[in-house]
């Protein structure tokens, strides 16, 4: 086994272990892992956000094709020029590299370098005008794709009370029943969220109060998957630490005690 | 401090005991006419370290005595399935992609959703574009297809097919497009002009070199896009921007927190399928070992089998701790 693998495995196995520890109280193990795992995951992402888009993206166009290409079609002019000195193949390798409209990707790194004036008790407005366009920009964009993904569910909570079999020509009644809770289920919840309306009438509140009902219902539901997919990450962790973690253990003294 | 208290109270009454066995024994009757109560009363205040004990010895046991059973059934992992098994017959559309939305703190439950679905696409030689949207599952598109290819040929080769048609070839069979930045524009970017947003693959070869890739224009040349993710509003991104001009099927495969809010799109029929959590991926898994004849990955079955020991005590735990509520009420309320 690689010895970097190696301490990989040994040090996830350990870092879990502490994260767990928590479980029996605050220590000081706790704490140092829970500090190296926000560090990780903050330098993570400052690494990938810097390889994956500020230098594809911004630094590399702006340079390479921006400063760099004005630079060769400036200074060494007769490069440019298919008649110059170094003939047509550098010419075009200057004109390809030289694409003034690449400079634009300035305005929009600009204006989210305004993000940083948050931290100036004078100019902190500025961060507000980006915010601002971010959550316009989003709004936007949200307004636009809620009704691809709202209108088909609109369409299907309209369902008939009494479902036909295609077959016999029958009355479904399962279907039908699914349909009716459904139906009521719906109408009693949205009752619940009106509060525009007096509520005074008994089989108003009777309605809103079963809605109540049918909500606590849905979250124990919920809280029920939460439990299943938190006991999930245990199940992981505990094969990961009885499995490639203690084959680990066990090849680490082997290895450095010979038993 | 409860744990050192019971303890404390167990020692005294060992010692009562040495002391003077037969009093306690003449005692015993009326205590464990008492025991039923006290021990509800004792549950109601039990300290939740020892519930952590508990739970970890249920997890632990099963794997350790090396207990596997098989998983349910599960009918919206199935509807999935018939799905990819029918996308050749049905469509000349039969590109599915796959998005591996999912980063390693829901690995438990995604890793066996996304190489079943793997597995599936690859065996059935349905051709699969796999990528991602987050860039700490960038590791999990190498990982995962390696794992998947392995049991394929596997079942190839015990099928007694061929050596040429055992191989899953990269660039015909599947491609990894890898880490896409930016999320929604980055869908929307998919959706409609891909080879504007995608140039290259993983490793950097352009796509225009990859047969797989090679009349991919837009959304509209996929038949089928599953979305994996633990993540809010990633399966929704997809949902709403997915699609030029023809619709194009989307299924999930989302965490057990997700599953409740998922059925919503399930009924209106905007997810095809929908694999539900790790139960979803062990019935998608033990599906495609019944029918196709793929081997079920061992790692999902017994996590499986973990699960039900866990949530039958989280069962028993939840009965009792309302027991001893009750119990403890009437209690105090006699006081």
């Amino acid at each position: 086994m690689p010895a970097i693998k190696l301490v990989g495995i040994l040090l996830a196995g350990i870092g879990t272990l502490a994260i767990y520890s928590f479980l029996y109280r605050e220590n000081k193990f706790y704490r140092l892992f829970e500090h190296v795992f926000i560090g990780v995951g903050v330098g993570i992402g400052v690494i990938e956000t810097t390889r994956r888009f500020l230098i594809p993206e911004l630094l590399q166009p702006l340079y390479v094709k921006g400063l760099a290409g004005l630079a060769v079609s400036r200074v060494v002019p007769g490069m440019v020029s298919p008649f110059g000195v170094s003939g047509a193949f550098v010419s075009r390798i200057a004109q390809d590299a030289w694409q003034p409209a690449e400079f634009l990707w300035l305005v929009p790194a600009v204006i989210g370098s305004l993000y940083y004036t948050i931290y100036s008790r004078r100019y902190n407005w500025l961060a507000r005008l980006v915010i601002g366009l971010g959550i316009g920009a989003a709004g936007g964009a949200a307004f636009e794709g809620i009704f691809t993904e709202m209108l088909p569910q609109i369409y299907s909570a309209f369902r008939p009370i009494v479902v036909f079999e295609m077959k016999t020509g029958g009355i479904d009644w399962g279907m039908s029943l699914i349909n009716v809770i459904m139906t009521v289920s719906m109408i009693c919840t949205m009752l619940y969220f009106i509060f525009t309306i007096d509520r005074k009438k008994i089989y108003l509140e009777r309605a809103a109060s079963t809605g109540r009902l049918l909500m606590m219902i849905s979250f124990g539901a919920i809280f029920g998957a939460t439990v299943t997919a938190r006991m999930a990450l245990v199940i992981e962790r505990i094969q990961y630490l009885t499995g490639d973690w203690a084959q680990a253990v066990f090849y680490s003294f082997y290895q450095v005690f010979g038993w | 401090m409860t744990i050192r208290r019971d303890i404390g109270a167990l020692v005294d009454w060992w010692s009562r005991f040495r002391d003077d066995p037969r009093a306690e024994l003449r005692r015993l009757p009326g205590a464990l006419r008492r025991f039923p109560k006290a021990l509800l009363l004792w549950l109601g205040g039990l300290d939740r370290r020892i519930i952590y004990l508990l739970t970890a010895l249920a997890l632990i046991i099963p794997l350790s005595c090396e207990l596997m059973y098989a998983p349910p059934r599960m009918a919206q992992a199935e509807k999935l399935f018939d799905f990819i098994e029918g996308m050749k017959e049905r469509d000349e559309r039969s590109l599915v992609l796959v998005s591996v939305d999912w980063g390693p703190q829901t690995r438990s439950e995604l890793e066996p959703a996304t190489l079943a679905v793997i597995k599936h696409c690859m065996y059935s030689r349905v051709p699969v574009v796999v990528m991602t949207l987050v860039y700490a599952a960038q590791g999990f598109t190498v990982e995962i297809p390696r794992e998947a290819i392995d049991a394929v040929e596997k079942a190839r080769r015990d099928a007694g097919l061929p050596e040429d048609e055992v191989k899953v070839v990269y660039g015909r069979d599947w491609i990894n497009i890898g880490y896409q930045l930016g999320s929604v524009n980055a869908v929307r970017g998919i959706a409609s002009d891909l080879p504007s947003q995608v140039s290259t693959d993983v490793n950097g070869t352009p796509l225009s070199d990859f047969p797989i890739m090679r009349d991919v224009a837009n959304a509209d040349d996929f038949g089928l896009m599953v979305e994996i993710t633990g993540y809010v509003g990633f399966a929704n991104m997809w949902l709403q921007w997915f699609k030029k001009e023809k619709p194009v099927y989307i299924s999930l495969a989302c965490t057990s927190v997700s599953v409740p809010e998922s059925y919503a799109y399930l009924d209106s029929g905007q997810f095809v399928g929908l694999l539900e959590g790790m139960p979803g991926a062990a019935g998608y898994d033990r599906k495609l070992e019944e029918t196709l004849g793929i081997p079920h990955a061992e790692k999902t079955y017994r996590a499986m089998t973990q699960q039900m020991f866990g949530q039958a005590l989280v069962v028993i735990l939840v009965v009792l701790g309302n027991l001893a509520y009750v119990v403890g009420r009437r209690v105090k309320e006699a006081a």
